[in-house]
C-alpha cells in the first residue's frame, strides 16, 4: 500500500502545481459566481437557481478535471519518458496505476471542497441556510467523477490523449443516456403490440441494448441534483447502492487498464 | 548477477505493423564485482536488452534473469538501480523531492532516507542550493548527476545505466568515469552502455559488443582484442623514400616513420636501419583499439 500513498501524493503534488488546474477552478468560481446574477434574474427562487446552477457547474468542472488531467497524468509519464525510472523500482505496475488514480481523486475532492465551500458562502450570503442533502448530492457528483476519472485512466493506458479524450467524453454522454435504453426497452415491452407503427424489437437487439447498458455505467443513478434541489425524497439507501455500484465500475476499469498497462513495451 | 539467454525481440512499428528486429539471440552474463561494458553503435539493440533486463519491455523468446530472479518480476529489481539514456525527471519537483520521491518508492524509511539523500547527493556533487531548485531549472549534466543519485540512492548491488555520460561535457564525463570507479572499489556491479570506448577499455573488467541485435565479442578488453592484428611504428632519425624500404617491411607512412605488420618485420626493418647508417628515434607498439574492432564488426554486419 505504501508505494500507491506515495505515487498518489506526487500525482496531487503534480496535479497541483499544473496551471491548468487554477484555470479550471478560476472559471469554476467564476461560474458559481455568476449564478448569483442568474439568481437575480430568474422568476425561481434564488437559492434554487444558485444551487441548481453550481451543482451542474460542480459537475462540469469535475469532467473536464478528469478528462483534462486524468488522461495527462499517465500519457505525460509516457511521453516524457519518466515513467522509465519509476517502473524499474521494485514495484508492480498496477501500483502506479491504482496510485495515480488515488492522486487525482485527490484533487479531485480537493476541488469540489472549495467549490463546495464557495457555494455554501453564496447561499449565506443570500441569507439562506445550507441544506444537508446538499452535501448528498455534491458527494454522487464526487462519484460520478471517480468512475469517469477510472474510464479516463482506462484509455489513456493503451490510447493517444486525444482519442482518450474523446473516448472518455463518450462514456460520460452514453453513461448520461444509459438510462433511456431500458426506458426504450420497457416501453416497447409494454406498448409495442399495441401501437401501431412501434417498431417490435428483436430477441437479438434487446440483448445486444442490454449489453450496452450493463458495459457502460448509467451516470444517472448518480444524479439526485433535482431531489435536492427541489427538496423531493431520496430513497432510503439510494446513496450507498449508487457508492456502490459507481465502485463496482471503478474496480473493473482500474483492474482493465491494470491488465493492460502490465502488458505494454515502454520502448 | 545478470543472465541473459538467447534473448530475442522484434518490435512492430507503423500503420502496418512492419517488424523489426531488435535483438536476434543476444547471450551474456554479468558476474558479482564486475564493471561490465555494453557497447555497439546506435540501434544495435542496447537499450533494449537494458529495457527488457529492467521489465520495460517483454521479450520475444529467450531468459533473462537479475540476480537470480526473471527479469520483470519486481523482486528482481530490489536491489537494482537504474539509470536510462536522457534521463527526463519530473520538472515540478525540486532536487530534493525528486530523491525523497524515489528513495520511498524504493522502500527507505525517513532517517534513513535523510542520510542518503545527503550522502549521493555529495556523491555525485550536486550542490545544497541546486537541491532546492526546481528540476526544470537544472543543465544537462545537473540532471544527469541527479539521475545518478536516484540510482545510487538505495544502496544498490547492481546498478544499471544506459549511456551516462551521453550529453556530458569532458569534466562531467570524467566525474561519471570516476564515480564508476569508486563504485567498482565498492563492491558495487556496475552494468553501463556506452558510445564512449576510451572510457570503456580504460575502466572496464569485462564488456560485450553488440552490434545488429547480435553479441559479436565479449569477454575482458584483453579477450575482445585477442587476435587482432597489431603493428609497430618505427620512427626514423632521417627521411627515407618509398622505393628505399626493402619489400616485406612494411608500409611508409610519412618520410620519417614506418609501418611495420608483424614483429619480423619490425626487427628486419630495425636490421635494415641500422644497417643504412639510419638513426631509430622511436619504436611504438599500437594494437587495434575497441573502436577498430567495433567499426570492422559493424562493416561485418553490413
Amino acid at each position: 500500500m505504501r508505494p500507491i500513498l506515495i505515487i498518489a501524493v506526487n500525482a496531487f503534488r503534480e496535479t497541483i502545481r499544473d496551471k491548468i488546474l487554477y484555470n479550471l477552478v478560476i472559471f469554476a468560481l467564476g461560474l458559481i459566481g455568476f449564478s448569483l446574477l442568474l439568481g437575480e434574474w430568474s422568476v425561481f427562487a434564488r437559492q434554487t437557481v444558485i444551487s441548481d446552477f453550481t451543482l451542474a457547474v460542480m459537475s462540469l468542472v469535475g469532467l473536464m478535471m478528469s478528462i483534462f488531467v486524468g488522461i495527462g497524468l499517465v500519457q505525460k509519464e509516457i511521453q516524457r519518458k519518466t515513467i522509465l525510472t519509476l517502473l524499474a523500482k521494485p514495484l508492480p505496475r498496477w501500483h502506479f496505476i491504482v496510485g495515480k488514480y488515488l492522486g487525482l481523486l485527490m484533487v479531485l475532492a480537493m476541488n469540489l471542497a472549495i467549490m463546495t465551500l464557495v457555494f455554501f458562502f453564496l447561499l449565506i450570503f443570500i441569507g439562506t441556510r445550507p441544506q444537508p442533502s446538499l452535501l448528498l448530492a455534491i458527494y454522487l457528483i464526487f462519484v460520478e467523477m471517480a468512475v469517469v476519472t477510472a474510464a479516463a485512466l482506462l484509455f489513456s493506458s493503451f490510447s493517444t490523449p486525444t482519442l482518450s479524450a474523446l473516448f472518455t467524453l463518450g462514456v460520460y454522454v452514453a453513461g448520461h443516456l444509459a438510462g433511456d435504453i431500458v426506458k426504450h426497452l420497457d416501453f416497447i415491452h409494454k406498448y409495442g403490440n399495441r401501437l401501431p407503427g412501434t417498431p417490435v424489437i428483436t430477441p437479438f437487439s434487446e440483448k445486444l441494448l442490454k449489453g450496452i447498458y450493463y458495459l457502460i455505467p448509467n451516470l444517472e443513478n448518480f444524479n439526485i441534483r433535482g431531489r435536492v434541489v427541489y427538496d423531493l425524497p431520496i430513497p432510503e439507501h439510494y446513496v450507498l447502492y449508487s457508492s456502490l455500484y459507481g465502485l463496482m465500475f471503478i474496480g473493473v476499469y482500474l483492474l482493465i487498464a491494470s491488465l493492460w498497462f502490465g502488458k505494454r513495451d515502454f520502448i | 548477477m545478470i543472465q541473459v539467454e538467447d534473448l530475442r525481440k522484434t518490435y512492430r512499428i507503423g500503420f502496418w505493423r512492419k517488424s523489426v528486429e531488435a535483438l536476434r539471440g543476444v547471450t551474456f552474463d554479468v558476474k558479482e564485482g564486475d564493471l561490465y561494458g555494453f557497447i555497439g553503435p546506435n540501434g544495435a539493440g542496447k537499450s533494449t536488452s537494458i529495457k527488457i533486463l529492467l521489465g520495460l519491455l517483454k521479450p520475444g523468446s529467450g531468459s533473462a534473469s537479475l540476480m537470480g530472479k526473471p527479469a520483470g518480476s519486481p523482486r528482481s529489481r530490489l536491489d537494482v538501480g537504474f539509470l536510462p539514456e536522457q534521463p527526463y525527471f519530473y520538472d515540478y519537483l525540486t532536487g530534493r523531492e525528486f530523491l525523497w520521491f524515489y528513495g520511498q518508492l524504493s522502500g527507505l524509511r525517513w532517517g534513513d532516507l535523510k542520510v542518503r539523500v545527503k550522502e549521493v547527493s555529495e556523491l555525485v556533487s550536486l550542490k545544497p542550493d541546486a537541491m532546492d531548485r526546481k528540476l526544470r531549472t537544472y543543465s544537462k549534466g545537473m540532471l544527469q548527476r541527479i539521475g545518478l543519485a536516484q540510482a545510487l540512492l538505495s544502496r544498490p548491488r547492481l546498478v544499471i545505466l544506459d549511456e551516462p555520460m551521453s550529453g556530458l561535457d569532458p569534466l562531467g564525463r570524467r566525474d561519471v568515469r570516476n564515480l564508476l570507479k569508486t563504485l567498482h572499489a565498492q563492491g558495487i556491479t556496475v552494468f553501463y552502455s556506452s558510445h564512449v570506448l576510451s572510457d570503456v577499455e580504460a575502466i572496464c573488467t569485462r564488456l560485450a559488443m553488440v552490434v545488429d541485435g547480435q553479441i559479436r565479442r565479449q569477454g575482458t578488453v584483453e579477450q575482445v582484442l585477442e587476435g587482432e592484428a597489431e603493428h609497430w611504428q618505427i620512427g626514423l632519425g632521417s627521411e627515407i623514400k618509398a622505393e628505399s624500404l626493402p619489400n616485406g617491411l612494411g608500409a611508409l607512412i610519412d618520410a620519417r616513420t614506418v609501418s611495420c605488420p608483424t614483429p619480423e618485420a619490425q626487427r628486419s626493418l630495425l636490421q635494415w636501419a641500422m644497417a643504412q647508417g639510419i638513426g631509430i628515434v622511436s619504436v611504438n607498439r599500437n594494437r587495434q583499439t575497441l573502436e577498430d574492432v567495433l567499426a570492422m564488426e559493424v562493416a561485418k554486419a553490413e
